[in-house]
């Protein structure tokens, strides 16, 4: 098979960074490509000098993405939680010019033996479902138990429920190149009821579901994974998000295939030493299908540009397109406060 | 006569799954030749139905905005669907103010037809 150019020259880049990182001469071996995360380019390779070999992963930034955030402040947010005792991969060195990876990146240390599920794969989690749910909520409560720093709201964006809805509504006008009936009446009913916030602002993952969280073959988890949506805002955010159905698996009843949602929403609860706002639970629902829609949109508009061939972009231009309209459409005709 | 559509995507479908994929294994160009077939798969499923669901959904389109006395373009027209849409949109935009049982009409057909639009994910392959 020919050498793939982009992994040659990112092994070279990959071979001066930590060489330099080191302060010795390194190889690379492995440098291997995820799948799935067309927002991004993360790499997995090991570092290889005289006296030794790390395991390391590279995040950086493709010709063009899904969504367009900042490495720089990923790694912070990564940072942050990583040190806060949150299950994050250590992050090692951030490139926020690209001068050092060829594109805006960081470099952190992997994480081994674990596995994030496939959209498509069915009970994930199989007899650990239960211990991987109240490991993975309680994560995410520790993460909403942080308060943030002035520091983190220099570095993250600062985003309350209305400043998120207007984050995404401008996304999908930037983007959107057809009629969206679905997403213009949820957006409408939306911005028509904003609730005041659940408590004090946190620290938000952005994108907390079942693809973004590490297990291993025990159901413990290993790591929270892909901060690059993080921010400070409203922590239902986060929790609507990873209980959308279009994470689910298909397992009725469950919240990303682990744990029915009231005990999901206890175990986020007792780590987090927050309340559920659940007079605002259908606003965050409905919100977390317009940002999926936002997302899906924002990817067929890149598919359609052609500047990354990437078919993860078409896949979500079509398919979670299709998912969220039809299920942001279904909550509107049929589940109070709508219906 | 040839492959339709939906035809020629299945076909495709079958090469991509068959025959790339297995062979670039869990690569990260593995991976892509498998969500690639994937798409083919439901796009080929979503090919067979499409003439039989526009016509549908146009044809609800036009009853709805003409019951509410809206004039609709064409049958003819090269873009009706889309101009159907936009009219379709500012018209719940105004039920949601001023008729909640318009509203409600708009809010149904939305319902029925991105119920239609849903893809069925393509079955994991079996176990070998």
């Amino acid at each position: 098979m020919h050498p793939d150019p982009v992994a040659v020259s990112l092994a070279a880049c990959l071979a001066e960074t930590v060489g330099r990182l080191w302060a010795s001469p390194v190889r690379i071996e492995g440098l291997s490509r995820f799948h799935g995360g067309a927002a991004r380019e993360t790499w997995r390779f090991d570092a290889v000098s005289a006296s030794r070999r790390e395991p390391l992963v590279v995040r950086r930034d493709p010709a063009a993405s899904l969504i367009d955030t900042s490495r720089a402040a990923e790694f912070h947010a990564l940072a942050r939680a990583h040190a806060a005792g949150i299950p994050a991969p250590e992050p090692l060195l951030l490139d926020a010019d690209g001068s050092r990876l060829g594109a805006p990146g960081f470099l952190m240390r992997e994480v081994p033996g674990g596995r994030a599920p496939g959209l498509f794969d069915p009970d994930p989690y199989g007899a650990t479902r239960a211990r991987t749910g109240r490991e993975m909520f309680a994560a995410l409560g520790w993460l909403h138990a942080l308060v943030p720093t002035a520091e983190d709201q220099a570095a993250l964006p600062v985003q309350d429920a209305a400043g998120r809805l207007a984050h995404w509504k401008a996304d999908i006008a930037r983007h959107a190149r057809q009629p969206e009936p679905v997403t213009t009446a949820a957006i409408r009913w939306l911005e028509a009821h904003v609730p005041p916030p659940s408590g004090p602002p946190a620290l938000v993952h952005g994108d907390f579901r079942s693809g973004n969280v590490l297990v291993d073959s025990e159901g413990a988890v290993l790591a929270l994974l892909d901060w690059e949506m993080a921010h400070v805002g409203d922590p239902m955010e986060d929790l609507a998000w990873a209980m959308d159905p279009l994470w689910g698996h298909g397992m009725a009843g469950l919240v990303a295939a682990t744990l029915p949602p009231e005990d999901a929403i206890a175990a986020w609860e007792s780590a987090s030493g927050r309340c559920v706002a659940r007079e605002s639970i259908a606003w965050w629902r409905l919100f977390a299908g317009v940002q999926g829609l936002a997302i899906w949109i924002a990817s067929a508009a890149q598919a359609r540009a052609g500047a990354n061939p990437d078919p993860v972009l078409a896949f979500a231009g079509i398919y979670p397109y299709r998912f969220h309209n039809a299920e942001v459409a279904r909550m509107m005709a049929e589940e109070a406060p709508w219906a | 006569m040839g492959l339709t559509l939906a035809e020629s995507l299945a076909a495709l479908a079958l090469s991509q799954g068959a025959l790339v994929a297995p062979a670039l294994g869990e690569s990260y160009a593995g991976k892509s030749a498998a969500t690639i077939a994937a798409l083919l798969a439901m796009l080929a499923a979503d090919a067979a139905s499409r003439p039989a669901r526009e016509a549908a959904i146009a044809s609800r389109l036009e009853r709805l905005l003409s019951d509410a006395g809206i004039d609709c373009p064409p049958p003819e027209a090269p873009d009706r669907l889309p101009r159907l849409w936009a009219a379709f949109i500012d018209l719940h935009a105004g039920a949601d103010v001023e008729d909640p049982a318009l509203a409600r009409a708009c809010r149904l057909l939305l319902r029925d037809w991105t119920a239609g639009e849903r893809l069925v994910p393509p079955l994991p392959p079996p176990d070998a």
